[in-house]
């Protein structure tokens, strides 16, 4: 028997992962952010080994409610999660995630159609055909979540979680000399949460998972950041950290979202942290803004 | 609203009092020092500020401890005292045994000279750390911090502010009946942002009094009455069905529904029998009379 090199042109196969789809527009592999609305903003979904930039609101309420919205997607997917903040216990966030609401009804009672059918006129030519579901159940992809209600603290175990804290960040020696050392250590721990749960793409694992890292408030004063500044220039801590961690995730089978305190900075120095990121989502809240304060005092009189 | 912070009554874990040398903040930071030392068991007073001796002289310091941070604030004359270069936190724990059941409050008076000699973040790191972690063994009521805004730039009091949870700025008051105005900015814990400018007056024993709020409301001339008028009610036909009327609609058949009986009749019409339907025409001779009304039938 002969053997040809020929080989039939095939697509790429496409991984199975749980909580992630290809795209419909360039086959790349997406997750949701835990907010469906805000994944068909941003085409579908997070690309994986992309970072996700969310510039917060000015008291960063919503900026963190989002955040919190995507641990708990990772909950919901089994995904892994770690989370870092500096300005708040990322234990305490991990307790303050939004419950699920589970929306699958079961299969609807039998005498339920028959009533539907009584109660609906339909013209007799059409009544014998099929019925169709005109919305999908299966959601796999992106749930929706309630915020009245915290998360199952059993469920939030239930995955591979792990974070830092600003206790953790300050037990750092390392004098690196081309960022700002808190920066350079968050780095490294994420480098080794990679190797360490194997979410490279280069190593081979049987059964996929994702890594959802998430960053709350990265650059407030903190993280030793002076609004951007370092003397009279800007410091460039903030942009190599960003540059050095898309580097990382390109090559991972993970993706980021940071929060950052962007009205902190000056705007062109934001300008700069929005080109090292993939995707940008800037929050603006009418809590505490002079307008609302205007408005709200019309429909009082 | 600063009623109710100064005395307690709403909770505020950082409070930053900022003032200017034309609206100065240290009589309000008197009041809040004097309310906390009712309710906590120690306050701890860090004084950079020269004109902060003062305080010992106003109010009550029998369960405050005042640390002298500004006779060698560079620490030029070796003093052990606490001075700008040393860090606050090791040098509180240093000099106070604090046991994990005190309620404590520290204040600092001023933040500036901090900001100046270090820095901004450094400043912020520090006071986030009084009051979110038990860095000094117990817990910490409140950190009252003043600090003087027009000494800074913008971008360094966005800084502090960001970091503290209540924004007290002192300005001119609106009225001549008060001796103080200030805007507040309260973020409540919940995520709410309350915002509100005040008149008060502050008596000799530091206490608010008089607090009034200076409304920047618009009053808006409302249009007309609000009444809604109903659009249904005067018209010349009817839009409503009674009961009866609705049960009468339900029973027609309508034309598109399956009706054994419709589909009957239509059936057995036109099997077996024909009409012919006859239009005369206008040349069409057609004759009035009967033709055969001659005959006799």
């Amino acid at each position: 028997m002969t053997s040809t090199s020929f080989q039939k042109k095939s697509k790429a196969k496409i991984l199975q992962i749980p909580g992630a789809k290809p795209s419909l527009y360039n086959n790349q592999l997406l997750i949701s952010t835990g907010i469906p609305s805000l994944d068909s903003i941003i085409g579908g979904g997070v690309a994986v080994g992309t970072v996700f930039l969310l510039e917060e609101d000015a008291y960063g309420n919503y900026g963190r409610l989002m955040l919190k919205y995507f641990c708990s997607e990772a909950v919901m997917t089994g995904h892994s999660l770690h989370l870092t903040s500096a300005d708040r216990d990322p234990q305490q966030i991990l307790k303050e995630l939004p419950a699920p609401i589970i929306d699958d009804p079961g299969p609807p009672p039998e005498d339920a159609t028959n009533q539907s059918d009584e109660h609906m006129k339909i013209a007799w030519r059409y009544q014998h055909l099929p019925k169709y579901q005109s919305n999908p159940t299966s959601i796999k992809f992106g749930h929706y979540y309630d915020l009245t209600k915290t998360m199952d603290p059993d469920l939030t175990n239930s995955i591979d979680h792990s974070t830092i804290s600003e206790a953790d960040l300050c037990t750092c020696f390392s004098s690196s000399t081309s960022m700002n050392e808190k920066y350079a250590l968050l780095l490294e721990k994420i480098k080794q949460k990679i190797d360490d749960g194997k979410f490279s793409t280069t190593t081979q694992h049987d059964k996929r998972n994702i890594l959802r890292i998430g960053i709350h408030s990265l650059g407030s004063p903190q993280w030793g950041e002076n609004g951007g500044m370092k003397g009279e220039n800007f410091d460039s801590s903030l942009p190599r950290f960003l540059y050095g961690c898309r580097a990382l995730l390109r090559s991972a089978f993970a993706v980021m979202m940071i929060t950052v305190p962007s009205h902190l900075f000056q705007p062109a120095y934001v300008g700069r942290l929005r080109k090292l990121c993939d995707t940008v989502i800037q929050l603006e809240s009418f809590a505490g803004s002079e307008k609302i304060l205007l408005v709200k005092n019309i429909m009082v009189c | 609203m600063i009623g109710d912070l100064a005395k307690g009554q709403d909770k505020s874990n950082i409070v930053l009092i900022e003032d200017s040398s034309d609206y100065l903040g240290r009589g309000v930071l008197c009041s809040f020092i004097s309310s906390l030392a009712e309710r906590v068991d120690e306050v701890h007073i860090v004084c950079y500020d020269g004109r902060s001796r003062d305080i010992k002289s106003h109010i009550d310091v029998s369960r405050c401890k005042i640390y002298d941070g500004h006779s060698d604030i560079l620490n030029w004359n070796n003093t052990p005292s606490l001075n700008a270069t040393i860090d606050l936190i090791p040098f509180l724990i240093e000099k106070n045994n604090i046991h994990g059941n005190k309620k404590i409050a520290v204040v600092i008076d001023s933040l500036s000279q901090l900001i100046l000699y270090r820095s901004a973040s450094y400043t912020c790191q520090v006071i986030h750390k009084l009051a979110y972690t038990q860095c000094l063994g117990c817990e910490v009521e409140q950190v009252v911090c003043l600090l003087h805004e027009d000494l800074h730039d913008h971008m360094t009091s966005s800084l502090v502010e960001h970091t503290a949870s209540t924004i007290i700025k002192m300005k001119k008051p609106s009225t001549d009946q008060h001796t103080h105005g200030c805007d507040v900015f309260h973020k409540k814990i919940s995520g709410k942002i309350t915002q509100i400018s005040e008149n008060f007056s502050l008596t000799d024993n530091f206490e608010i009094k008089d607090v009034k709020e200076v409304s920047t409301v618009i009053s808006l001339q409302s249009s007309a009455d609000d009444s809604q008028v109903d659009p249904a009610a005067n018209l010349t036909f009817n839009l409503t069905l009674t009961d009866k009327e609705k049960k009468a609609r339900s029973q027609v058949k309508l034309p598109y529904t399956y009706d054994q009986q419709r589909q009957e009749d239509t059936l057995s019409k036109s099997v077996g029998e024909g009409k012919i339907f006859y239009q005369p025409d206008e040349i069409d001779d057609f004759d009035e009379e009967d033709p055969d009304d001659d005959l006799d039938i």
